[in-house]
């Protein structure tokens, strides 16, 4: 029996429902909502429409718009330092600003996926060796996101 | 709205929590309107997401150009 593609479980790391929860959060118009909105969180929109774009009918493949929206999802998750994975809670006492988001957490694991997927369609030459590399880091932050949490929840 | 130029030359990593915050709602307001976004995200979830498993099992080779000619 032939296999389909529709047929197979679709690798999808970040479920339908849960960008749902991230737009509808972003464009409540709220300040107070927006905040809870993570850097990461924004990235990963950014990387999804940056692939659909790649689908679109209205633009050709590749677009100026395609490259913007990537670029700025690029820029999301360069906005929090994603190799910290402890948080300092000494810091965070301290200053009130300093927030977990400013840590790797399971919201940059998404994120990275997700942008490791774009690099994956797109036309970039080397695109495949990056792609190596970004999911590397990505494995091994989950590793350490994953042991942090268990020692958190071990801890409490 | 394109960013501004500040945005483009420095690394957000070396960036003050003021920049930081700038930064991001700038980002914030470069996202497309809503009608816009929610036809991407569907289509995102109809295609992209089928294109990848059928680039995981060996039925696209990972050259970009055939996923888009696939649609």
């Amino acid at each position: 029996m032939r296999l389909l593609i529709e047929d197979l479980p679709s690798y999808n790391p970040v479920p339908r429902q849960r960008l749902d929860k991230i737009v509808s959060a972003i464009y409540s118009g709220s300040d107070e909502t927006i905040k809870s909105v993570y850097n990461q969180e924004l990235c990963m929109v950014y990387s999804i429409l940056a692939m659909a774009e790649l689908m679109s009918d209205k633009n050709p493949p590749y677009s100026q718009l395609q490259k913007r929206y990537a670029y700025y999802g690029k820029l999301a998750i360069k906005l929090d330092c994603i190799y910290v994975v402890c948080p300092v809670f000494d810091i965070m006492a301290a200053d009130p600003s300093y927030t977990l988001s400013q840590h790797a957490c399971v919201e940059t694991i998404e994120a990275l996926l997700l942008r490791a997927l774009y690099t994956l369609l797109d036309n970039d030459p080397g695109s495949a060796q990056v792609v190596w590399g970004n999911l590397g880091l990505t494995i091994k932050l989950a590793m350490s996101v994953s042991e942090w949490i268990f020692e958190t929840k071990q801890c409490g | 709205m394109r960013l501004n130029k500040d945005f483009v030359a420095v690394d957000p990593e070396f960036l003050t929590e003021e920049k930081r915050q700038d930064f991001r709602a700038q980002l914030l307001s470069n996202l497309p309107p809503h009608a816009e976004l929610v036809y991407l995200v569907d289509l995102y979830y109809a295609q992209a997401v089928s294109n990848v498993v059928a680039l995981q099992t060996g039925s696209l080779t990972p050259l970009s150009g055939l996923v888009v000619s696939q649609r």
